[in-house]
């Protein structure tokens, strides 16, 4: 689609938004905010020093949210890393914000269990959007669950997913009796347009230490986003949203 | 304690752990060594379970067996094997007590429990099982340390190991004592440039809740102090790491030990404590070292020490030699590194860092330097 034809679009949005100015906002049109406020301030590094760091502070931190021993490792926008306790790596190629490739392989044996190309030249429905209003005042007492809502469906349990046991990868179950999680429980997200979003909801997914760590994590994240959101949201570095430090 | 330590990923190496269990004699601490070595090489060396296992066996028994050969007590080992139990009296029996007392503190030999009611003089007792198969050779068995040993030396010095003549005395005798102390002065340690380096202490290092306690030995003094900032440094893009510059001086006229435990008052596990040893050290300055063990066991230590001076200081220390890993660094030390690299880690520190002049960065900065001025020289 092009430029023009998506700024009509949302104009249309937008003045259909304008003329209930005066109306609460429903909890559709609330949460399409809050969903592209999230991609923008935290997903969307801008320059190439912004996606170093970005990159960069993802790769330090991986070790913490698995619970595994930390490595030396550094990233890059094309880079492959391993996720070894599902003896799996993620190879991924970011060209752009709306543009990547990933592919999950086996790390031992190689071959590929996934491969999944973005193709920004092609529409989706949610790339028709952008949002340009910000989250109405008058309504903050609902954005905790607007946010918890958004983000179940960005990072933490995808709409559209594959389970990594139904597409080949070796299932396991850490100690459940200190409530290690089971390979099943990671659900990998097919339809994830922006390369930062599927690196970052990699990282929860493959959590499987215990689901308090998951929960804990969930609930870092919303405080994190609704805390940003009600200061106007103000770029999050990802130093904020990885848990550097 | 296995189970502790992998937390949740117990269930995922767990096939490993009634052979560590095996392997350690019941030591805890060689446990430890055995599964922290065997879960490197699974996930990092990408090895499988029983390559792993294979090797973090040899791993742990260059470690954490340091075996002087003219002492070793090989008489008192194959009573012990074939009896499964030691006589009391060996430990007070002056022609032989140095070597039983040695099997024990060196953990050659663990005692299993007291002695039976009916048999109070026999103490139960296995040989170390990292070292039992150097005590009875077996066919498919791999090469015994001592085997293992004479192939290195050999090496270091030029000589095949097929055909290789023991030298003998004015009687036409085999000198092996003369043998045994060049082979016990040959070096054992890893040797590693500093991406390997980094790649094996990394996970202790970067690590904030796991401490671990390293020694690199070295040929030359000269670029020793871009080594050190460069590990600092590296774990500063991990989390804040300072790092605790110590320098122990050893000798007749110092008190380095005095001055470690100085040093050491109100210790601070979040810190990395680097620690160079110079001077000459005396016999009884490094056996009060060797007894002050535990004061390490929570902290993050990077000893330093020339490589000539730890052969020397090696068998002072059978407590140390358990507690610490031990890495030599190569002589193309910087190989698989650009100045690219650090640079990009500089970069990165400064863009996560609220500090003007945080410590990571002046340590890598430092290396960038030198790395230049070798460059330049070059």
């Amino acid at each position: 689609m092009s430029k023009k034809k998506r700024k009509a679009v949302n104009k249309r949005k937008r003045r259909s938004m304008n003329t209930k100015k005066n109306q609460a906002m429903s909890e559709m049109e609330r949460r399409v905010i809050v969903w592209d406020i999230i991609e923008r301030i935290a997903f969307q590094p801008n320059s190439d020093q912004e996606c170093s760091t970005w990159l960069g502070v993802y790769a330090k931190t991986l070790h913490k949210l698995w619970g595994v021993d930390p490595v030396q490792q550094h990233f890059s926008s094309s880079h492959i890393f391993d996720i070894p306790f599902l003896n799996m790596q993620c190879d991924y190629n970011i060209e752009s914000v709306e543009k990547y490739s990933i592919s999950l392989m086996n790390l031992s044996a190689g071959g590929n269990y996934w491969h999944c190309h973005i193709d920004p030249r092609y529409f989706s429905y949610t790339s028709l959007y952008s949002s340009s209003t910000h989250y109405p005042h008058q309504q903050l007492n609902e954005l905790e669950k607007d946010v918890e809502t958004v983000l179940d469906g960005m990072l933490f349990h995808p709409r559209c997913h594959t389970h990594i046991d139904e597409i080949g990868v070796q299932s396991i179950q850490l100690d459940p009796d200190i409530g290690g999680l089971s390979s099943h429980e990671i659900r990998i997200g097919v339809g994830i347009e922006n390369p930062y979003v599927f690196l970052f909801h990699l990282r929860y997914q493959c959590c499987l230490v215990a689901d308090p760590a998951r929960q804990e994590e969930k609930h870092r994240l919303i405080e994190l986003f609704c805390n940003s959101i009600k200061n106007k949201g103000q770029n999050m570095s990802a130093r904020d949203l990885c848990n550097f430090g | 304690m296995l189970r502790k330590r992998l937390g949740s990923y117990a269930a995922v190496y767990q096939e490993a752990f009634p052979l560590i269990i095996n392997y350690s004699g019941g030591n805890a601490r060689q446990a430890m060594r055995l599964l922290n070595a065997y879960y490197f090489r699974r996930t990092q060396g990408k090895n499988n379970h029983q390559e792993a296992m294979a090797l973090a066996c040899l791993q742990v028994s260059k470690d954490l067996l340091s075996i002087p050969y003219r002492r070793f007590p090989t008489d008192i080992f194959t009573v012990v094997k074939r009896d499964k139990y030691i006589e009391g009296s060996l430990f007070s029996d002056p022609k032989i007590s140095a070597g039983s007392t040695d099997a024990v503190y060196h953990n050659w030999l663990f005692i299993q429990g007291e002695p039976d009611s009916a048999t109070p003089t026999q103490w139960p007792a296995i040989i170390n099982p990292l070292i039992d198969g150097a005590i009875e050779w077996q066919a498919d068995a791999p090469r015994t340390l001592e085997e293992e040993a004479v192939r290195n030396w050999a090496h270091d010095h030029g000589i095949s190991p097929l055909g290789l003549n023991v030298p003998t005395n004015d009687n036409g005798e085999p000198a092996w004592n003369g043998l045994w102390e060049k082979i016990e002065l040959s070096s054992e340690e890893d040797v590693l440039n500093i991406v390997g380096l980094l790649e094996e202490i990394g996970a202790g290092l970067f690590g904030i809740e796991r401490q671990d306690r390293i020694v690199i030995t070295y040929q030359n003094r000269e670029g020793l102090d871009a080594v050190r900032d460069f590990l600092v440094g590296e774990a500063n893009t991990y989390s804040y790491f300072s790092c605790n510059e110590i320098i122990l001086e050893g000798g007749e006229d110092s008190n380095p030990v005095i001055e470690l435990l100085t040093r050491l008052t109100e210790p601070d596990s979040g810190c990395i404590y680097s620690v160079e040893f110079t001077g000459e050290w005396t016999e009884s300055q490094l056996r009060n070292l060797d007894h002050r063990r535990d004061l390490f066991s929570d902290l993050q230590m990077l000893w330093w020490i020339q490589q000539d001076d730890l052969k020397r200081y090696l068998r002072f220390w059978p407590q140390l030699r358990q507690f610490f890993r031990f890495y030599r660094l190569e002589d193309e030390l910087w190989r698989g590194i650009s100045t690219e690299e650090i640079q990009a880690d500089i970069n990165f520190i400064k863009s996560i860092s609220d500090e003007t002049d945080p410590e990571g960065v002046r340590r890598l900065q430092n290396v960038l330097s030198y790395l230049e001025g070798l460059g330049s020289e070059a």
